[in-house]
């Protein structure tokens, strides 16, 4: 099946105000499949979501070549922040509307796509609501249902739950899960989070800082729901461990 | 979930209203005293410089707010900025005889200058903002693809918002100063520059009149900017 994303010799380098320079990522090759979920993960420094940025459009690379499938363009992207990204001056229903307020929607059709991600994140309640009222949990919950108001092929995710309790991310991350095994989206995530990664992903990138590299793609195989106290869990997570640490 | 509003109830917007009855109470009693002047001269001299002050600032605001959303980052801004750092740096009341001596004693001449005095809080405040924005918030715009009036509406103008009303506060603080001084020096028939250079031998009514002038300035202050400035930090808040 031709890969959605394929990336080829992408580096980048970033360059100080008095001319430092530094290589942020070095040579990255990669493909990534329809429907896949793919984890970067690696420690701070390793140019995770510096990749997250170049392949999402945000950031140029400094060389390379990436290419996506004929039918994908960028405005079949979306994005989920870390620190949520709302803007605090719009109540829940107008950010989750922000995502697709600029698509040449009817009024009756914008409105019932926000219903129906209000619904789907449990935010009816709080539609009215400003960011400042919510709970980090909440926040990242319109954060989720503004991405997803945008029907993207593919969405990427920079530490979403980092900014979480762990009780809260658990449950967002069993919730997107869900989301994910009913939309049949490609989801693209940056972590430095093992246990996360092992939980979440099909395959994941182990990235090496200083330059960011790819240290190796492993396959995820372990069975869904996944048990996080298995044998076979705690054999991926030592050998991940390994992988990363210096 | 209450909606966010300027002034919290409606006991708030009355007692902020009665306010501005004040300054008008201390004219009624001011010119009770006062014979050289009258009660309808002494509205029309404040009513005057309020009007050529409105204007400046309307214009200031404007043209403040565009230069600044035009020239705060990219190519433009390296060699803008540095450019319009020098000219706020200006002693431009150096140049007010010309102008006065150019256009004459009239009221345009002193909006001009009043324009130049009030632009530059506002203009720096606003860049100083839109430098500050969070990274995510402008990915944020990208990946949405706002522009246009919906940028403008859902984004630009929040915003800068809470900076404009910052730089106006600074900006009007300069320009009544500014407003008296050039009425005084361009001479104009009307006007509290004229005011004040009629009875610069009277203390007493000097002193009474800069008295109303600062109830005046409080006034306002109190009825729309500092409201205006809690409610836009209010709406800031994450």
């Amino acid at each position: 099946m031709t890969p959605v994303i394929k990336l080829q010799n992408i580096s980048k380098t970033f360059k100080s105000d008095v001319g430092k320079s530094t290589v942020a990522l070095k040579n990255i090759d990669l493909e990534i499949s329809e429907g896949e979920f793919f984890v970067f993960l690696g420690p701070s420094g390793s140019g995770k979501s510096t990749l997250l940025k170049i392949i999402n459009g945000f950031e140029p690379p400094s060389s390379g070549k990436m290419t996506l499938r004929p039918d994908i363009n960028l405005t079949d992207f979306s994005f989920i922040f870390q620190q949520f990204a709302l803007f605090p001056w719009l109540t829940v229903r107008r950010n989750i509307e922000l995502g697709i307020i600029a698509r040449d929607f009817l009024k009756s059709d914008l409105e019932r796509i926000v219903k129906t991600e209000l619904k789907r994140m449990g935010l009816e309640k709080f539609a009215e609501a400003y960011p400042k009222e919510l709970s980090g949990g909440m926040r990242q919950r319109v954060g989720i249902g503004r991405a997803l108001a945008q029907k993207p092929k593919i969405i990427f995710m920079d530490e979403p739950f980092s900014e979480l309790d762990s009780f809260t991310a658990e449950e967002l991350r069993q919730e997107l899960l869900k989301i994910w095994r009913d939309t049949k989206l490609t989801i693209i995530m940056v972590t430095h989070l093992i246990e996360e990664a092992l939980d979440l992903a099909d395959r994941i990138a182990i990235m090496t800082p200083l330059p960011g590299q790819i240290e190796k793609i492993l396959t995820n195989n372990l069975p869904r729901p996944r048990n996080k106290r298995s044998p076979k869990f705690y054999r991926l997570y030592d050998e991940i461990y390994r992988l990363i640490k210096p | 979930m209450r909606k966010e509003r300027i002034y919290q109830s409606r006991r708030h917007l009355l007692i902020t209203l009665l306010i501005l009855v004040v300054p008008f109470i201390f004219l009624l009693v001011f010119s009770r005293f006062i014979n050289e002047i009258t009660l309808g001269e002494l509205l029309k001299d404040v009513g005057i410089s309020f009007l050529r002050l409105s204007i400046a600032y309307f214009i200031a605001v404007s043209l403040g707010w565009l230069l600044a959303v035009s020239f705060y980052h990219g190519r433009r801004a390296i060699i803008a900025l540095p450019l319009f750092d020098v000219l706020q740096s200006l002693p431009t009341f150096a140049a007010l005889p010309l102008a006065t001596y150019l256009w004459g004693p009239s009221g345009v001449t002193v909006i001009l200058f009043l324009v130049v005095t009030i632009i530059w809080p506002i203009f720096f405040s606003i860049i100083s903002s839109l430098k500050l924005i969070r990274r995510d918030w402008e990915e944020v715009v990208k990946m949405t693809k706002l522009r246009g009036l919906t940028y403008l509406k859902n984004f630009l103008w929040p915003v800068t918002f809470p900076a404009l009303v910052t730089g106006s506060i600074v900006g009007l603080g300069e320009g009544w100063e500014a407003l008296v001084a050039t009425e005084i020096i361009v001479k104009v028939k009307t006007g509290l520059g004229q005011f004040f250079g009629l009875f610069v031998q009277n203390t007493t009514i000097t002193a009474l009149g800069i008295l109303g002038f600062l109830i005046f300035i409080f006034s306002i202050n109190k009825v729309i900017w500092l409201p205006l400035l809690e409610w836009s930090h209010r709406k800031m808040e994450e």
